[in-house]
């Protein structure tokens, strides 16, 4: 189950699996905030390509605006993947 | 360990909770799941999304020599073979990119063994990775 909480300034406290069941969920709730987004992956306990697609679009959106993504908090096993994607070098994360 | 789980999405949550049966079954760490959950779902999704055929999807977990074998079987009208998906460039600039076509890169990068076979309609996909704790 994931859990999308959108706080004030920007920030999106994401909890819970992020995979193909809920990437739809995701993106559609994503694609409706404005730039710059921070995503706190504190509580993010698994994440699939199809999470990482989401990370991507919102990427994409949000670069296309002129705006910006970040990810904060990331586990070491959900960094991991992003690491997989080659996507640790190329994404704000810290 | 086997489960038959229907071709769609919400079956991915019947496989988290198989992939924790299996670890338990084995005595094998929960920190497994992790890296069992990945390779097995975009397996799966790479069947529900782009396979052509009908019916169940077979799953099968297994411990042989201290690592875990994931098999899956699922009937297709012809070969549908993910180890013949394009390798993915994870070095190319964001502006580059494009979303989706990950999943297979995951499991090459997981499972030291990824092999297909079709016979008889019926398409298996065998993959083997090493069990870290």
């Amino acid at each position: 189950m994931l859990e999308l909480r959108v706080e004030d300034s920007g920030v999106v406290k994401v909890q819970g699996r992020l995979d193909a069941a809920e990437s739809d969920r995701a993106l559609a709730t994503l694609e409706k905030l404005p730039g710059p987004l921070t995503l706190e992956c504190s509580q993010l306990e698994y994440i699939s390509s199809a999470g990482i697609s989401v990370i991507m679009q919102t990427w994409k959106r949000l670069n296309s605006q002129g705006s910006s993504l970040r990810l904060v908090g990331l586990t070491p096993r959900v960094r991991n993947v992003f690491g997989f994607a080659g996507l640790d070098k190329v994404l704000d994360i810290q | 360990m086997q489960k038959a789980v229907s071709r769609r999405m919400e079956s991915l949550a019947i496989l988290v909770d198989f992939v924790r049966e299996f670890l338990e079954t084995e005595k094998l760490s929960e920190d497994l799941s992790f890296d069992i959950d990945l390779v097995l779902e975009e397996l799966f999704t790479n069947l529900v999304r782009h396979g052509r055929g009908e019916g169940d999807v077979e799953v099968d977990l297994s411990l042989v020599d201290g690592e875990v074998l994931i098999r899956l079987r699922a009937a297709e009208p012809s070969p549908f073979d993910p180890t013949a998906a394009p390798r993915v460039n994870a070095n190319l600039p964001m502006e580059q990119r494009r979303a989706g076509g990950l999943g297979i890169h995951f499991v090459r990068q997981l499972c030291h063994i990824f092999r297909y076979e079709w016979t008889d309609g019926v398409g298996t996909t065998l993959v083997v990775m090493g069990v870290t704790e």
